[in-house]
């Protein structure tokens, strides 16, 4: 036995020898982990929002549960031209909640309510088990907002139904919490290159390292594999699957092959690939110009996407057409991330506490606050 | 992020990046792979390096090891694993089956699962206890063990009873 394992030892000592030299791996490595700030602000938290289908109720028609007042309703006005932002400075903010925030469902436009609030993380500690810095989850039995212990690093409630996505920061795994009854399943693998929720929060998709995608079944943690090298092959610098609409098929960008890399600047994303969520299979492209931020960065209809930031346009998010690749408007980077439909004609993107809600051309339309306490936090959404 | 935790991340690169890249490469066989799984942890402990930098190196360890989620589940690649001839009778021990013998358990050691392999690297390349590589992985000890019990039985199924040839020959220890 001894031997055989000595012969294991050598084996592995052997390999780990072999290992390439560490060349500029800081700067590589600084480069991606940029990136991944940038999209953790593009998708975090608010990525978990995809309302494929659904009518959503205008803020007109709300219902009041507050005594605070209300957002003015935001009227779509689709354009081809491409618009400039309207200064923020301008539109005036409404309070999105009272000071006892947790005690009733947050509403938003288009019928959304905050379902989640993550844990507040500082250099200096993990967030205590309080409404005020941990894992918050809305309650939908009693429609109150409450503590889910557990010091996750990722807490991203599912757009609909109970389950939480959340990543366990001691083993950097991930896992799928029921915020109904408490209980916590890890499974026994971290997040790929990404983890998107499905629209009715009944499956994840995760983007598999050596390409394809797992789709897992949040009730019972069992998955499926779709292992398609060829679709992360050109993966550009951001490089994950989302839902479309519809929840049958996945997409993910390609970088223009024509183009060399630099780890100095973005990828040039050529256009997006469409598979069976079910099969696998390659089923068309779309010419798109950029990486679509989210799965919530699809707008219900399928008509529109937001792409994030890129070489092509650095400057903010772009609102554009699926069919044609065409831009129809600029959230300025200034409007910051992240960004999501919330209806086919109005982009919610998120700024901290601060929301803001734009039209198809990207004109600012209205600004809302979140509480205090949501500030450095990432925030959930669903349906109400 | 600030210029003092910057000069931090790269000092911290610098002096521990080939450790991580050699763990990388006992976990996929492949230089490519390995460097772009260790970029990738990399790049993750960048994004929150105000949070994990006092303990940097275990965070970047427990990414490239749980972080493996393509292929968990995928069984391994089943390669067609070369070995000499089994003898048929006893022989000396010579220097060219203790090649042999290593080249077909690296081949062998490829087609395992990759949680399998995550935990003979833990145990034999950085010699963690079972309790130690069950932190790592986010597993109970039991696992660990189990795991590693049916990957030494995998690799042996592979690669043939190597402990026969030596006890044959009275060879080496």
């Amino acid at each position: 036995m001894k031997h055989f394992e000595d012969s294991v030892r050598a084996a592995v000592e052997e390999l780990a020898a072999t290992a390439p030299p560490p060349g500029d791996l800081a700067s590589v490595a600084r480069n991606r982990g940029r990136r991944i700030r940038r999209r953790r602000r593009a998708v975090a938290g608010l990525a978990a929002v995809a309302l494929v289908g659904s009518v959503l109720t205008p803020y007109a028609i709300m219902e009041d549960r507050r005594s605070a007042p209300r957002p003015v309703p935001v009227a779509p006005t689709p354009s081809p031209s491409v618009t400039s932002p309207q200064p923020a400075a301008k539109v005036p903010y409404v309070a999105a909640a009272g000071k006892k925030w947790w005690t009733e469902p947050i509403a938003l436009p288009g019928g959304l309510v905050v379902t989640a609030v993550s844990g507040k993380w500082t250099s200096e500690q993990r967030p205590a088990d309080t409404l005020a810095q941990g894992s918050v989850v809305l309650n939908r039995a009693t429609g109150r907002y409450q503590v889910f212990p557990g010091g996750y690093t990722m807490f991203d409630a599912a757009p609909a139904g109970r389950y939480v996505l959340v990543q366990d920061d001691s083993s950097a795994r991930i896992g799928i919490a029921n915020a109904a009854t408490g209980q916590v399943r890890m499974l026994d693998h971290g997040s790929g290159s990404g983890v998107e929720w499905s629209s009715d929060g009944k499956k994840l998709l995760l983007t598999l390292n050596a390409g394809g995608f797992r789709i897992i079944d949040a009730a019972t943690g069992s998955a499926e594999d779709h292992t398609i090298p060829e679709s992360t092959a050109l993966c550009p610098d951001n490089c994950f699957f989302t839902w479309l609409p519809g929840g049958k098929q996945v997409a993910i960008a390609e970088r223009d092959p024509a183009v060399k890399q630099s780890e100095d600047r973005e990828d040039t994303v050529q256009k997006v690939v469409v598979y069976d969520a079910a099969t696998g299979a390659r089923l068309r492209e779309l010419p798109l110009p950029g990486v679509p931020a989210g799965t919530g960065a699809w707008s219900p209809d399928g008509k529109h996407v937001l792409l994030m930031p890129d070489a092509t346009e650095p400057g903010g998010v772009r609102i554009t057409e699926v069919a044609t690749g065409r831009v129809l408007g600029t959230i300025g980077s200034q409007q910051r991330m992240p960004v999501r439909f919330v209806e086919n004609s109005t982009v919610l993107a998120v700024g901290g506490r601060d929301l803001y809600l734009h039209d198809l051309n990207g004109v600012l339309k209205a600004k809302l606050n979140l509480p205090a306490d949501f500030i450095g936090r990432d925030i959930s959404l669903g349906r109400g | 992020m600030k210029e003092s935790l910057e000069a931090e991340f790269t000092a911290f690169v610098a002096e521990r990046g080939q450790v991580l890249l050699r763990i990388a490469h006992a976990l996929t066989g492949d230089r490519g792979a390995a460097e772009d799984l260790v970029q990738g942890a990399l790049a993750k402990a960048y994004a929150r390096w105000p949070r994990i930098s006092g303990d940097a190196e275990a965070y970047v360890r427990k990414i490239i090891y749980n972080d493996r989620a393509s292929s968990w589940r995928r069984p391994g690649r089943h390669r067609e694993v070369f070995v000499a001839e089994p003898p048929d009778v006893a022989h000396s021990s010579r220097p060219e089956h203790d090649v042999t013998d290593r080249l077909a358990v690296r081949e062998a050691l490829l087609t395992l699962p990759a949680r399998q392999r995550a935990v003979l690297v833990l145990r034999y390349l950085e010699d963690r206890t079972v309790e130690e590589t069950a932190a790592v992985l986010g597993c109970r000890p039991g696992t660990v063990a189990s795991q590693a019990s049916r990957a030494l039985a995998k690799l042996r199924e592979l690669v043939g009873d190597v402990d026969e040839w030596t006890h044959s020959t009275g060879g080496r220890r």
